[in-house]
């Protein structure tokens, strides 16, 4: 997909494991995980402000638009 | 995940019970089939003759006979006989026999489209996985054998009728064939077509909410 999730960016600036974010928003690993490694649908904005909250960044430092290669939407 | 408590012990005592039935037809069935076939043919090989039975109504009233157990509620009470079973042998033709064959695969094609997506669905309750897609699609299954019941005995009334104008002459002026067209059966057929495609709906949604985060 189009869209790449950059948590692990974010995570790593503000040293915080996945553990430790995952506690901070009362969120499951397996989730969190998922959201990490781009493997899911989509984000809930309750999550995304829960995300933002806690990261202390903005929803473009969290997501960005890396074009497919056949170019598809 | 966790799903033990999914179904009660109550309902999963009914689900076995239901269960154990279904099975029993189920191979009662398989074994009934050959049984049948074997029964038929060695008739149709030894006598030279098959039996055919067609539920008609008589066209003249034949009685009218008063009850003698009347009580004081009613003020009169009569029976009258317009409905009875006309036994036909016939010659065994090939058309006949087409009949009898294309009656036969019909309505065992029901009968098995029915109880085999019936048992996988118990099937499922018993191993706590009610909720699933395949169960969803093999509800429509069972809505549609339960519609597709309508035309199949559409098609048996009307072999019914061709037979019966095929062996007695001028049949109409005595008898005409009952129908057994149930439009109750169309109605809930159709029930539990919509009722799958709302679970159906359901799972898709249920899905598409698992994928979010």
């Amino acid at each position: 997909m189009a869209i790449i999730v950059n948590l692990d960016v974010q995570m790593a600036k503000r040293k915080m494991s996945l553990t430790e974010l995952a506690e901070r928003l009362d969120m499951s690993m397996t989730n969190l995980s998922l959201l990490k490694n781009g493997k899911v649908k989509g984000i809930r904005f309750d999550t995304l402000n829960a995300l933002c909250a806690v990261l202390e960044c903005n929803p473009g430092d969290l997501l960005s638009y890396v074009p497919d290669s056949e170019g598809g939407v | 995940m966790e799903t033990a408590n999914l179904i009660p012990r109550s309902s999963l005592r009914l689900v076995k019970i239901l269960g154990a039935i279904f099975n029993f037809v189920w191979y009662a069935n398989f074994i009934l089939i050959p049984f049948v076939i074997a029964v038929v043919g060695y008739k149709v090989v030894t006598d030279g003759k098959i039996d055919s039975t067609i539920a008609v109504q008589i066209a003249n009233t034949v009685d009218s006979s008063p009850v003698a157990t009347i009580i004081d509620n009613a003020k009169t009470a009569s029976a009258t006989i317009n409905i009875g079973v006309l036994k036909i042998e016939l010659k065994p033709t090939i058309k006949h026999l087409s009949l009898l064959i294309v009656q036969f695969v019909l309505i065992e094609s029901i009968l098995i489209l029915f109880l085999y997506n019936m048992r996988k669905i118990l099937n499922s309750f018993k191993a706590q996985r009610p909720f699933s897609r395949e169960n969803t699609k093999r509800l429509r299954w069972i809505g549609l054998s339960v519609i597709l019941y309508v035309p199949v005995h559409l098609i048996n009334y009307l072999f019914d009728v061709w037979i019966l104008h095929d062996s007695i002459a001028a049949p109409n002026q005595i008898y005409w064939v009952q129908k057994e067209i149930d439009p109750n059966m169309l109605i809930l057929g159709i029930i539990i077509y919509v009722i799958s495609s709302i679970f159906d709906y359901g799972m898709v949604v249920e899905q598409e909410n698992k994928e979010f985060v």
